[in-house]
């Protein structure tokens, strides 16, 4: 049984579909690029699987289980996060505020102990937690986010284009990040990128979408080896 | 038993009443259901009509006919006018003037102070822009309450009978069928200009202004244009207001009168031109109705009261219930198929 | 002139809770609440009534006027702002509460003739007897005693609510972000819903001291609108900070306006004209208010749109 299952699935806005007949799925403790040109509908992909937008036909099947009606905070009891290209952190409040909100659902202790996996991950976190998020820079905003994600202590993490705020320099840091929660934290990431090159270098799947279709599905490795693809609608 | 004299005498009083209100709702329609102004100030540029019917009808009448004036006018503004009327009863054309003459300078005034307050429009946002065009119509009112030689203060002032030369009942059909025709050409207006590219492009203002600027939509002379129309209207309606009255008082223009307004024409439906005039019938029916069980059912408190919490309550419902109104805005209308087909063909003859 | 003064501090603090309800209305829905002084007036009636009834001073009834008051202002929030939330614009919004206002102010107009028949009191233009404290040879009367701790003690708590508790940060995460807060599994209803009962329990409380100073009936809280609305104006939309420094800077100066005009003979009724001007300038000239001096610190609680 895998941890996330996606079999034919059509969804959109409204009328419009923005992604059709998509089939892909992610294991446990793995890594599933999805790369593409710009409008594909990678974002709305990541959206329907958590339940945020119009799911016109398909199955959605998370360790086993249906998910495909199911409300979005339904699907993130049972695991899976959605981690927003922007608005994913509250800038006014601090970081220790918003780690409390995170975890608000959980008692003492096991708040405490999530809240030590995460700063084992990312130890930066402990002496930023009285600053206020608005003071914070784009990577380590991102930090905040990522630990929120983590505090929900989810199977499966999906990031919509985590290094598109960042600094050119900061992208390897933030997909090294990246590879951390699957190696240390034993999460499973799907991970729309824009930054295909660097993305595909620390994935182990890649999805490959062109205007709403999957033009390719299989080892990260075979998509980059693979150079009519590649240029073709990576510019790489 | 009611007799058939007094069944008239009601729906000719009924009939005046609504075409007032129909011009009101209408010029609210304009500005409000199709370029989306919030004017709030409404009553103000009602009232500047009514007001003008209440400065000017006594002050002109005696000058007119000679009358020489003793005492305050907030004291003795309602002898003159009874004076007056008497001559005008002699005198048709000395009517026709009383009425005219605060119509022609009401209207402008209301026009130039509408245009004044579209120009805050620019620079605010909508729910701020209407308190502000609310708190400028308190002014109006405040200094109408205190500025005694205007109104007469809180003692109002005293308006002239223009058609005192008739004999009743055919005095109060004259000021319904004035009233009527003033309304129907109001809404021709609205509906002339709704229909037509002017009324598109107001409605491209209201829904995107920014989208409407980039196709080169001049948006301040939009909301000039439709704030001094809209303004003008209000006016026309408080003159004719002031005359069927009798009289004018300053606490007869307060924002629950602007409130009644926006009322007609979110029931009748924004963006339709036959909203303004269901919304007007809604709200006069609602109101007789309330006064007429007034005398039905004795209940311990003023049943205007719960007039007011009713029609409250009226609104509140249609805008979490049906919020397009009972005169839903209808979509564009674009060519018809056939029309589209004949010019194909035509081309084609053209083209050989 | 001592009289100037007391006056100048009641009104402000009572500006000060209401405008702090209105703020909360308006970072919550968007909404420009022209209910919010009716809500005061309901805490007037409240307390009134009870007060006859128990044959004791309206003091005494202030918590039940908090509870009544945010009691209705909960209704109003749970009937027809939360349904409108995220659906209809700012203009609609704020002819609702228009309409929500007539439904409040004219019940009140019933309910005041009723009490009036049950009770055999005066229901309009009535006052409540004060008590007076002698400070350093001056007759200071208690309504300034009161109704400053209710200001002090009520904020105070507002911002350990805020700033203190779980319930706080939720608040305030969903003030910013509602659709983030949802999906952390915070419900935004339900936070929402505090904040409105805050609103009309704090109007409430404010509406009480009224009747101490001024001759009261339903309709002055419509009347406390203006000022209000200025207060949150030039305090800074959307910041509780900045509301209660407008409301302080209105209140004096409305009060010295006042006193002033009816120096020189002019009717104080043109009173409005300083609150119009206010809010005009403050929109026109500088947006954001008293608070964008020190945005970014403190209270200031800024939804992301």
């Amino acid at each position: 049984m895998k941890l996330l299952e996606v079999r034919g699935l059509r969804a959109g806005y409204g009328q419009m579909e923005v992604v059709s007949d998509v089939a892909f799925e992610v294991g446990d403790r793995e890594i599933v690029a999805v790369v593409g040109p710009n409008g594909s509908g990678k974002s709305t992909l990541l959206k329907a699987v958590f339940g945020l937008c119009r799911i016109f036909s398909g199955e959605i099947l998370f360790k086993g289980e249906d998910v495909t009606r199911f409300p979005p905070h339904k699907r993130s009891r049972l695991g899976i996060t959605y981690l927003p290209q922007t608005g994913n952190v509250f800038e006014s409040l601090t970081v220790r505020e918003n780690l409390m909100l995170a975890a608000h659902d959980l008692d003492e202790s096991e708040a405490g102990r999530r809240l030590g996996g995460v700063f084992s991950l990312f130890p930066e976190l402990e002496g930023l937690m009285r600053r206020r998020v608005r003071t914070l820079s784009g990577g380590e905003r991102q930090i905040v986010a990522l630990s929120m994600s983590l505090l929900r202590n989810p199977s499966l993490v999906m990031l919509d284009e985590p290094t598109a705020a960042l600094a050119p320099r900061l992208v390897k840091q933030a997909l090294k990040r990246v590879v951390e929660l699957r190696d240390e934290a034993g999460v499973s990431v799907v991970l729309v990128e824009q930054n295909a090159l660097s993305a595909l270098e620390v994935s182990d799947r890649a999805l490959l979408m062109v205007s709403g279709t999957v033009k390719f599905w299989g080892e990260a490795r075979e998509l980059l080896e693979n150079r009519e693809l590649a240029k073709t609608y990576l510019g790489l | 038993m009611v007799a058939t004299s007094e069944i008239l005498a009601f729906l000719v009083s009924l009939g005046t009443l609504y075409s007032i209100y129909a011009i009101l709702s209408s010029s609210m329609e304009l500005v409000y259901g199709e370029l989306g102004l919030p004017d709030f100030a409404k009553s103000a540029f009602f009232a500047i009509g009514a007001f003008a019917a209440g400065a000017l009808s006594v002050r002109l009448g005696t000058m007119l006919v000679g009358i020489a004036w003793e005492g305050e006018f907030k004291l003795r503004s309602y002898y003159y006018a009874t004076l007056t009327s008497a001559k005008v009863a002699a005198n048709p054309v000395l009517g026709l003037m009383l009425f005219l003459i605060p119509l022609l300078i009401a209207v402008p005034t209301a026009m130039l102070l509408g245009v004044l307050a579209s120009y805050p429009a620019l620079r605010l946002r909508e729910d701020y822009l209407a308190i502000s065009l609310i708190a400028f119509s308190e002014i109006v009112r405040v200094i109408a309450r205190n500025y005694e030689p205007l109104v007469g203060g809180t003692f109002g002032a005293g308006v002239v009978d223009v058609f005192a030369w008739l004999r009743s009942p055919w005095r109060e059909l004259a000021m319904m069928l004035t009233s009527a025709a003033f309304a129907f050409g109001a809404w021709l207006l609205l509906y002339k200009l709704s229909t037509s590219p002017f009324g598109r492009v107001l409605r491209a203002v209201r829904d995107d202004e920014v989208a409407a600027a980039a196709y080169g939509v001049d948006v301040a002379k939009v909301r000039v244009w439709a704030m001094a129309l809209g303004s003008g209207m209000a006016a026309v309606a408080g003159v004719l207001y002031a005359f069927y009255i009798g009289s004018v008082n300053p606490d007869d223009f307060t924002v629950s009168r602007t409130f009644l307004v926006v009322l007609m024409v979110t029931v009748g439906g924004r963006g339709n031109p036959k909203g303004p005039l269901l919304g007007a019938a809604v709200y006069l029916a609602l109101d007789r109705a309330i006064l007429f069980a007034k005398r039905l059912l004795p209940v311990p408190f003023d049943v205007n009261y719960l007039a007011y919490v009713a029609l409250g309550a009226l609104l509140i419902l249609f805008v979490t219930k049906k919020p397009e109104g009972l005169a839903p805005e209808r979509p564009l209308l674009t060519v018809d198929a056939r029309a589209v087909e004949e010019a194909k063909r035509a081309f084609h003859v053209l083209e050989q | 002139m001592l009289d100037l003064l007391v006056g100048a501090l009641v009104y402000s603090n009572l500006l000060a809770l209401l405008a702090v309800g209105l703020s909360l209305a308006l970072i919550t829905c968007r909404v420009s609440n022209f209910a919010q002084g009716d809500f005061a007036m309901v805490g007037v009636y409240a307390a009134y009534t009870l007060s006859v009834i128990a044959g004791v001073t309206p003091y005494a009834w202030i918590p039940a006027a908090f509870a009544v008051g945010g009691f209705v202002s909960l209704l109003a929030y749970l009937l027809v702002f939360e349904p409108l939330r995220g659906k209809a614009d700012l203009v609609t919004l704020m002819v609702v509460s228009m309409a929500l206002d007539m439904v409040i102010r004219y019940s009140l107009h019933v309910y005041a003739d009723l009490m009036q028949q049950q009770f055999k009191v005066y229901t309009r233009l009535f006052m409540f007897d004060d008590f007076f404290v002698e400070v350093a040879g001056a007759r200071i009367p208690g309504v300034l005693l009161a109704s400053t701790a209710a200001v002090v003690a009520l904020l105070a708590s507002l911002y350990v609510l805020l700033y203190r508790t779980k319930l706080g940060v939720a608040m305030r995460a969903a003030i910013e972000n509602p659709g983030l807060a949802e999906t952390l599994g915070v419900s935004v209803k339900r936070v929402f819903a505090v904040s409105w009962f805050l609103s009309g329990a704090l109007a409430a409380t404010a509406g009480v001291f009224l009747p101490f100073r001024v001759m009261v009936n339903p309709d002055t809280g419509w009347s406390m609108l203006l000022p209000t609305f200025a207060a949150v104006t030039v305090g800074g939309i959307g910041s509780l900070s900045g509301s209660v420094a407008g409301a302080y800077l209105i209140g004096l100066s409305e009060t010295v306006l006042a006193y002033q005009l009816a120096r020189i003979g002019i009717s104080t009724a043109y009173r409005p004209l300083l609150t119009f001007t206010a809010i005009i300038a403050t929109l026109l000239a500088s947006p954001k208010g008293i608070s964008g001096l020190w945005s970014g610190r403190g209270w200031s609680l800024r939804r992301r749109s």
